[in-house]
């Protein structure tokens, strides 16, 4: 009996510091956001009738809704929110790279990105032209204004979560989106709809998903394994 | 130059005098010199008294017409388009919060720096923006511009597609 009772401590113990000792579980969350349909809208182009440049085209495809032949969405944001406690939290204490804006063929690139609040984003610009950067929160107040000269770039500190649209004010149909999130698992999808997160730990999470034209939407799930086939297609017509 | 004078019906008190000791020439010299110096102080106001009929006007009460139009295109409220009097020194942005109450602050661009008139508020994200022409031209800055009489300004709320 004392040994049946010794195994059993070590057993515990052996179980205490494999669940706190940081290796613990974390899965992978990967799926596609569609689009009702088909028929799929075409692509949109804006037409330019000043022109920044010689040679600039007469219209440039429009960025705001992007959808593949097979009906992904391209440029949605994906955010699990909620979740396990800190303690196994795992790899969320590494800090994200810092990520970049250019402003390249009178475009922004990329058209979305997702920072976890109190990041900052460097807004480059590799055209041969200045561009006027203002950014706008979610009550169409500005946040900042920079004037980004060729080849030069600057820092811009985005601390609360929220949606802000970024606008060149000499180039209107410039525009990009930052989303400021509270939680640290979040991706953009790709040109055919598809994104993965990596290492969320196990627990019931909130799926945000986000689109500029689309609008917000959302499920829940709980992650007790890693999520390959994730598949969330937006009900609403397209407008 | 005048020279030191001395007033016969004041003695011994310094006045302002023709010399009777200065050549006629320059005596007279002198003398259209100081009719001409009181006439260029006097003559804008004596020219306003006549044209006013009522005496000097202080020119902080001074108002001329201007036509004022506000459209707030797919906001769908109903619009202004008349005569308003404005008032001297009124640049764009006053224009228009003597007709509707309006927001202002830093927005987008030099030509729209109005947020919000009449409710109808800027949508960055949507690309909405309230536009604001004077005299047919976008090329001004409404609220350093100042109006002036007969002006057309302009205030439309457009959409750029985007």
């Amino acid at each position: 009996m004392a040994l049946y009772r010794r195994n059993a401590v070590r057993f515990l113990a052996v179980l205490a510091v494999l669940v706190f000792s940081g290796h613990a579980a974390a899965y992978d969350f990967e799926g596609t956001v569609r689009v009702s349909g088909p028929p799929y809208p075409d692509p949109r182009f804006i037409p330019i009738e000043k022109k920044p440049v010689r040679g600039f085209p007469e219209n440039v495809l429009s960025q705001s809704l992007l959808i593949s032949p097979e009906g992904g969405l391209q440029n949605a944001v994906v955010v699990l929110e909620g979740g396990a406690a800190d303690v196994l939290a795992g790899p969320s204490e590494i800090v994200p790279p810092q990520m970049e804006l250019d402003q390249k063929d009178y475009l922004f690139d990329p058209h979305v990105v997702v920072l976890p609040a109190g990041a900052s984003l460097k807004i480059l610009n590799s055209d041969g032209l200045a561009h006027d950067v203002r950014a706008f929160n979610e009550d169409s107040k500005m946040l900042f204004r920079y004037d980004v000269d060729p080849g030069k770039s600057v820092e811009a500190l985005f601390e609360k979560p929220g949606n802000c649209v970024l606008r060149c004010g000499l180039h209107h149909w410039m525009h990009a989106f930052v989303i400021v999130v509270s939680s640290p698992h979040y991706a953009v999808t790709d040109a055919h709809g598809g994104f993965r997160i990596e290492d969320v730990p196990p627990g019931n999470y909130a799926v945000r998903i986000w689109h500029e034209i689309l609008g917000e939407s959302g499920t829940a799930i709980e992650m007790m394994d890693s999520v390959r086939n994730f598949e969330y297609t937006y009900p609403s017509e397209i407008r | 130059m005048i020279g030191n004078l001395y007033s016969r019906s004041c003695p011994g008190k310094k006045a302002l005098v023709l010399n009777r000791f200065m050549p006629g020439r320059r005596r007279a010299h002198v003398a259209v010199f100081i009719v001409l110096s009181c006439l260029f102080f006097q003559v804008p106001e004596a020219l306003s008294f006549l044209r006013f009929g009522k005496g000097k006007l202080s020119a902080k009460h001074e108002t001329f017409p201007v036509h004022l139009v506000v459209d707030f295109g797919s906001a769908g409220k109903q619009g202004y388009d008349s005569t308003l009097l404005a008032e001297k020194e009124m640049n764009a942005i006053e224009a228009v919060g003597q007709v509707y109450p309006i927001l202002y602050g830093m927005a987008c661009c030099s030509m729209r720096e109005i947020v919000e008139i009449n409710g109808v508020r800027i949508d960055p994200a949507e690309n909405r923006w309230w536009k604001a022409t004077l005299n047919g031209s976008t090329k001004f800055s409404p609220r350093k511009k100042k109006l002036k009489r007969g002006d057309r300004l302009e205030w439309h709320y457009i959409e750029e597609t985007q």
